[in-house]
């Protein structure tokens, strides 16, 4: 029997085209479609910094850090809820319909399912194996529709982050930046880490050891790692010009080497860069999956037409 | 026996099917298909609609795990707030050796 079957029906479409795809989404959507997503996401970076920046002395109360936790905690949410309500904007202009989005319903099942991401993922990816499947599991619910029931939209999930998975593994690898904070996690932690096990090392052994991680880090997450050593530059130089005695300096930097205040900074930025070209690939790889079963993207290549005409 | 025979709503058209909850008989135009039988329209109305106090006791249970959820975000960044306070200050300093 001949397969009949094209590569994009098989293993979707070529992971260079479909980020490529979700660059021009992005570019033909309007701007405040953009300006939702940094109106999102900007609140819980900055608060994560201010987090960080004020957990690491130690000279702080129980309660106070347990407030601060609520604050992060609910920026989180925010942040989730604006993320899903921007996926909602990028596939209303990529189909043309416009559909209306059910708030409550949206914060409700976001607020169910996100939360469990952040203990799962660490998880999937110490096992390594199912990182790609789970990661594709929670951007597909930040890019659904919330107006299906609960069960259905659960099975549809499930369904799209099986789906294609050389075009998954290849995004996750390529624009995620998960990988890029676990790079420089790697990165800053590992050192010490061994110093601390092994207070004897040699000198060769450490800088061998350090360099390792860093190519590690660097094959893990190219573009991210790319992205963090582009900021991490451009900081240090704007650092060199305030001067080393300045408040922000002194936070930034620990006996002239970047502390971990600095390393957050990096991938905050590295983050944001790079999850709006994410959500918009898992927008559209959830609009190529539907489209094979619904015929979506037709629909909406008539609906183009009959409104240019 | 005409009667049997003929739809309940339209008494001059004869009868397709028999909706199977409610055993009304009923012509082509009244009946429906849905989940691989032919229902009437008051009876489709009902399976497809949750029954009021199913939909308020799922509104319930999804606040509840929405609830946990967040309270899973607090206790998580409450851990990491721990865990950075008793971290030694060489992981907080980048210095690869």
């Amino acid at each position: 029997m001949v397969n009949t079957k094209t590569f994009d029906q098989q293993h979707g479409r070529a992971t260079t085209a479909l980020i490529d795809e979700s660059g021009q989404l992005l570019r033909s959507a309007p701007a405040g479609v953009l300006c939702l997503y940094f109106a999102a996401a900007v609140p819980f970076t900055a608060g994560l910094v201010f987090f960080w920046a004020i957990m690491i002395r130690s000279n702080h109360s129980i309660w106070f850090a347990a407030a601060a936790a609520l604050v992060l905690s609910l920026l989180f949410v925010w942040m989730k809820i604006g993320q899903n309500l921007y996926c909602c904007r990028l596939r209303q202009h990529l189909t043309g319909r416009r559909d209306t989005v059910d708030i409550l319903r949206a914060v409700c099942i976001q607020t169910a399912i996100q939360p469990t991401g952040i203990l799962t993922l660490p998880i999937c990816l110490v096992i390594a194996l199912p990182y790609g499947w789970a990661c594709a599991f929670y951007q597909h619910a930040t890019a659904m529709n919330s107006r299906a029931s609960d069960s259905k939209q659960l099975l549809e999930l499930r369904q799209h982050a099986m789906q294609w998975p050389l075009q998954n593994h290849a995004v996750t690898w390529l624009l995620s930046p998960a990988l890029t904070i676990v790079g420089v996690c790697a990165v800053m932690t590992m050192p010490p880490l061994m110093r601390l096990i092994n207070p004897a090392m040699p000198l060769a052994l450490q800088v061998a050891t350090s360099m390792i991680f860093i190519v590690v880090a660097v094959l893990s997450s190219p573009v991210g790692m790319l992205m963090g050593a582009n900021f991490s530059v451009t900081l240090l130089l704007l650092l060199s010009q305030t001067g080393c005695d300045s408040p922000i300096a002194s936070a930034l930097l620990q006996a002239g080497a970047p502390s971990s205040t600095f390393a957050v900074i990096v991938c905050c930025l590295a983050y944001l860069c790079m999850d709006p070209i994410v959500k918009a690939c898992y927008v559209l790889r959830g609009h190529h999956i539907r489209s094979g079963v619904t015929a979506e993207d037709l629909h909406a290549r008539l609906r183009r037409i009959r409104a240019g005409s | 026996m005409t009667g049997q025979n003929k739809c309940r709503n339209h008494p001059g058209r004869d009868v397709v099917a028999r909706c199977p909850r409610c055993t009304q008989a009923l012509c082509r135009e009244c009946v429906t298909e849905h989940d691989n039988r032919m229902l009437c329209e008051s009876c489709l109305r009902t399976v497809i609609q949750p029954t009021a106090p199913d939909s308020k006791r799922k509104n319930v249970a999804m606040a509840a795990v929405a609830a946990a959820g967040c309270l899973l975000v607090w206790l998580f960044f409450l851990a990491t707030a721990q865990i950075l306070a008793h971290a030694p200050a060489a992981f907080h300093r980048f210095a690869p050796w």
